[in-house]
C-alpha cells in the first residue's frame, strides 16, 4: 500500500459538507454572530434535526422546549449550538471500531469527546481566549485514525515489535511501516477540505512528535488533554501511552504541583461527559 | 456486563469468555464478590492501579481502581467527593473492608496492575510510577506484599479476578499477558 493511496482514502471518508466548513471557520472566529449561526445550521437537514434533538435533552436540562434552531441559539447560545452541530459531524465515523489500535466501537468517541473537553477545560483556566479552537482542533485530531486503522490492523506484528519492543513512538512506527502517521493524514484532509491554518497546525502536531519544537500553547493543551485522557484510560487503545511525552515541553506551561489536582477536578467530570457521549 | 475487549469472536476461547458474567468496577471505585459466577473486571487502566484481592479461605475476592498517588497533592474537596480517587486513601480502606468481611492478612492473595508509564525517562508527570510505588507503601503499612504484579511499561492493561478460582489475569489488547 503507498502513501499516496492511503491519503486517496481521504476522498472515502464521510465527506464534511459545506456548512460544515463554515462551522468549523465560526468555531474558530468567536465574534460570528448568532444569525450567522442559525442561518447555516439551518441550511443542513441532518445537523438541524441533531441540533433540536440534543437541545431537547436532558443532558442540557432546559425546562421550556427548544421547536426551533433561532430558538435554540438564543436559549442556549450560538457557541453551543456551533459545539452541537461538531460533534454530529463528527460522531459517525468516530464512533466505528478502530481494530489497527485495539479500539472497540465507541471508544475513540468517547476519548473525543471527554479529551476536547478536558482540552477546552484547561484552555480555559489558562486564560486563552481562541478555547473554541482548541476544542475543535481535540475534537477532529484523531480522524486519521479512521482511515489508518486498517491498515494497521494489517501490519500488527510489525507495529507492536517497533512500539513494544523497539520502543518507537506510536507515531514514529505508523510512518515507519505505512509512510504516513495518523496526525499527518488528518492534517492533509483538513488541508484538501480549506480548514483554517491554525487549525490544521494544532492537528498536525498534536502528539508533539517533532522534537525540539516550539509549540503554541494551543497545541500543548490539545496534547495535555490527550494526555490525561491515556492517564486516565479513558478510550485509550494499545497505543495510549505509546506516543512520545514531552514533559520538558508541558513544564513550560504548566505548574506541575497542580497537575494532580487538574486530574482529580477533570475526572470529577467524566460520568456527565460520559453522559453527552452516549447522547450523540 | 460484557468486558468487549476481545474482537475475533469466532475464536472458540473468546465464545467461553463471553458467557462469563463480568461484573465492571469503575474507576476511583471498589467492588466485594462472594458469588462464585461472578468476574471481577478493570478495563483499560492506563497508568490507574488496580488491586485484586482473594482470600480462599472464605472465597472472598475484591478488585479496587485508585488514579492517583497521593491525596495530599489534590484540593480537599475532591479528596471528600471520591477518597477512591487516591491510592493513599483507597487501599487502607479496601483492606480495612477486606478484613471486616472475613478476609485474614494471612491467606489474602494481593496482584497489582495496571500502572502504565508515559514516555519512557524518569517525569514528574510519572503518575503510574506513582501510583504503584503508593500502592506497595500503603500495603507494607499493614505488612502486606503482592503476590504477583504487571505495572509500568507502555502496556494499557485490563485485569479480570474470577471469583470460581481466585485467578487474576491481566490483559493488553484483548490477549493475556499474566495469570496468577
Amino acid at each position: 500500500m503507498s502513501v499516496q493511496k492511503i491519503i486517496d482514502e481521504i476522498e472515502s471518508m464521510a465527506p464534511f459538507s459545506q456548512s460544515s466548513l463554515q462551522i468549523i471557520e465560526m468555531m474558530s472566529c468567536p465574534e460570528s454572530g448568532s444569525s450567522k449561526v442559525a442561518r447555516v445550521v439551518k441550511k443542513d437537514a441532518n445537523l438541524a434535526a441533531n441540533v433540536l434533538r440534543l437541545a431537547n435533552s436532558s443532558f442540557f436540562g432546559l425546562k421550556q422546549k427548544v421547536d426551533s434552531i433561532d430558538h435554540a441559539v438564543t436559549i442556549i447560545g450560538s457557541k453551543r449550538v456551533l459545539e452541537i452541530a461538531l460533534y454530529s459531524m463528527t460522531s459517525a465515523a468516530l464512533k466505528k471500531p478502530q481494530l489497527g489500535y485495539a479500539l472497540k466501537g465507541g471508544e475513540l468517541w468517547r476519548h473525543t469527546v471527554i479529551g476536547a473537553a478536558f482540552a477546552r477545560e484547561i484552555a480555559i483556566e489558562q486564560n486563552l481566549d481562541n478555547a473554541e479552537v482548541v476544542f475543535t482542533a481535540a475534537l477532529i485530531k484523531d480522524l486519521g485514525k479512521v482511515i489508518l486503522s486498517r491498515h494497521l490492523a494489517e501490519a500488527e506484528k510489525e507495529i507492536d515489535q517497533l512500539v513494544f519492543e523497539k520502543k518507537m513512538p506510536f507515531c514514529e512506527a505508523e510512518k515507519k511501516i505505512l509512510g504516513i502517521d495518523h496526525a499527518e493524514l488528518a492534517a492533509i484532509a483538513f488541508e484538501r477540505w480549506s480548514f483554517p491554518e491554525n487549525l490544521i497546525h494544532v492537528v498536525r502536531n498534536h502528539h508533539l512528535q517533532k522534537e525540539p519544537v516550539i509549540a503554541p500553547k494551543e497545541t500543548c493543551i490539545v496534547f495535555l488533554g490527550d494526555v490525561i485522557c491515556s492517564i486516565l484510560g479513558i478510550g485509550s487503545g494499545k497505543d495510549g501511552l505509546a506516543y512520545r511525552f514531552s514533559d520538558d515541553i508541558l513544564l513550560r506551561y504548566f505548574d506541575i504541583h497542580n497537575f494532580h489536582n487538574l486530574v482529580s477536578s477533570l475526572f470529577s467530570r467524566i460520568s456527565q461527559l460520559d453522559q453527552l457521549a452516549d447522547l450523540l | 456486563m460484557q468486558d468487549g475487549i476481545l474482537f475475533n469472536c469466532k475464536s472458540p476461547k473468546i465464545q467461553k469468555v463471553i458467557s462469563m458474567p463480568f461484573v465492571q468496577v469503575v474507576k476511583a471505585n471498589i467492588k466485594f464478590s462472594q458469588n462464585k459466577n461472578d468476574v471481577l473486571t478493570a478495563t483499560s487502566l492506563g497508568c490507574c492501579i488496580g488491586v485484586s484481592l482473594f482470600d480462599y479461605q472464605v472465597s472472598l475476592g475484591g478488585l479496587l481502581i485508585s488514579i492517583l498517588p497521593y491525596s495530599k497533592k489534590a484540593q480537599r474537596v475532591y479528596v471528600e467527593e471520591n477518597p477512591f480517587m487516591f491510592v493513599d486513601l483507597a487501599i487502607p480502606y479496601f483492606l480495612k473492608a477486606a478484613m471486616e468481611k472475613g478476609m485474614q492478612p494471612e491467606s489474602i492473595k494481593i496482584v497489582l496492575a495496571g500502572a502504565g508509564r508515559l514516555g519512557l525517562r524518569q517525569s514528574p508527570f510519572d503518575v503510574g510510577t506513582m501510583n504503584s510505588q503508593s500502592a506497595l507503601a500503603s500495603l507494607e503499612q499493614f505488612g502486606l506484599k503482592p503476590v504477583y504484579q504487571n505495572i509500568g511499561g507502555r502496556l494499557n492493561r485490563s485485569m479480570q479476578l474470577e471469583l470460581k478460582t481466585g485467578t487474576t489475569k491481566v490483559l493488553a489488547a484483548g490477549e493475556e499477558i499474566g495469570k496468577i
